[in-house]
């Protein structure tokens, strides 16, 4: 069933529907009204299709990606984009700003629309976190960015000197 | 520098990955207990900051300071926000099996780039049916 959705993105029948428009504001306005579409969107809030399926059927639809040749997942790489536009989750994350990354001329049409939704997802709020288990030491709390490292050292150091872990 | 939309400490949340919409369950105002030390199973501090057009992609130190009754000095788990250009950045602290070791407020603050922007306070309270004699 998933891997039926998933192939509809690429029927003759979206690619069809997008071929007179060239604009990729007007091709995402188009895509996002489709059944196709919708019917995925449907699928990932439901839970009958997940990331890691999305992230399978990407890597095999580039399988077929071809230097200098025609490539006809482009449509779907596209028709996948705005159906998770709105999508939180880190494979829509990385789906986002790799593929906007992209300077390639077969992608362009997904490149476009993802660098159009990329700049539309400034709006939605990014979720951080800091796990910190109390009856370890503080360097071993997961995840926290520090792009001027200087929060982790600087936890580590307040922390070990004066308190037994896990007391408050 | 970014606003504070809101800050509080609760048992737990929830975010819709679809909608990205938030729900926090169980917001923490009081806790009883039996004796001491007394041990949470965890709690989550979540902080909601906006960001100016001028402020997206910029530097930003976010912390948690828990002061206790029982330590002189507080606990501060720093964590940054992240470079990506986004207007709104959800912070979530989350505290695995903190243990308390006096009755009094636990009182969270959290800090913009070592600022003050607002605390959260949690009244450790011995439970009624406790007998005072032990």
């Amino acid at each position: 069933m998933s891997k039926e959705l998933l192939s509809r993105l690429g029927s003759d029948d979206v690619h069809d529907s997008i071929v007179c428009y060239s604009s990729p504001a007007a091709i995402r306005r188009l895509l996002s009204r489709r059944r196709e579409v919708i019917d995925l969107r449907a699928a990932l809030q439901n839970g009958s299709l997940t990331d890691d399926e999305l992230r399978r059927h990407v890597v095999e639809l580039m399988h077929g990606f071809r230097p200098g040749q025609r490539f006809d997942g482009d449509v779907e790489l596209a028709a996948l984009a705005v159906a998770i536009e709105r999508r939180s989750t880190d494979f829509a994350e990385e789906f986002f700003h790799d593929l906007a990354s992209l300077k390639l001329r077969e992608l362009s049409m997904s490149i476009g629309i993802a660098r159009l939704i990329l700049h539309a997802r400034q709006d939605l709020a990014k979720n951080e976190s800091r796990v910190i288990k109390l009856g370890e030491p503080a360097h071993q709390s997961k995840s926290f960015s520090q792009p001027n490292g200087r929060g982790r050292v600087y936890a580590m150091a307040r922390n070990a000197k004066k308190f037994k872990w896990g007391a408050m | 520098m970014p606003e504070l939309e809101y800050f509080l400490v609760a048992e737990s949340i929830s975010v819709d990955q679809e909608t990205n919409r938030v729900s926090i369950f169980n917001v923490l105002e009081e806790l009883q207990a039996d004796s001491l030390p007394f041990v949470y199973p965890s709690l989550i501090a979540i902080s909601s900051w906006n960001l100016a057009k001028d402020e997206l992609g910029g530097d930003f130190q976010v912390m948690l300071r828990v002061n206790s009754p029982a330590q002189e000095s507080p606990f501060d788990y720093p964590i940054n926000l992240s470079r990506e250009r986004r207007r709104r950045h959800r912070i979530y602290h989350r505290l695995i099996g903190p243990s308390f070791h006096a009755f009094g407020d636990l009182k969270f603050e959290v800090l913009l780039n070592g600022e003050h922007r607002a605390s959260h306070i949690i009244s450790l309270i011995q439970s009624d049916d406790k007998d005072p004699q032990g």
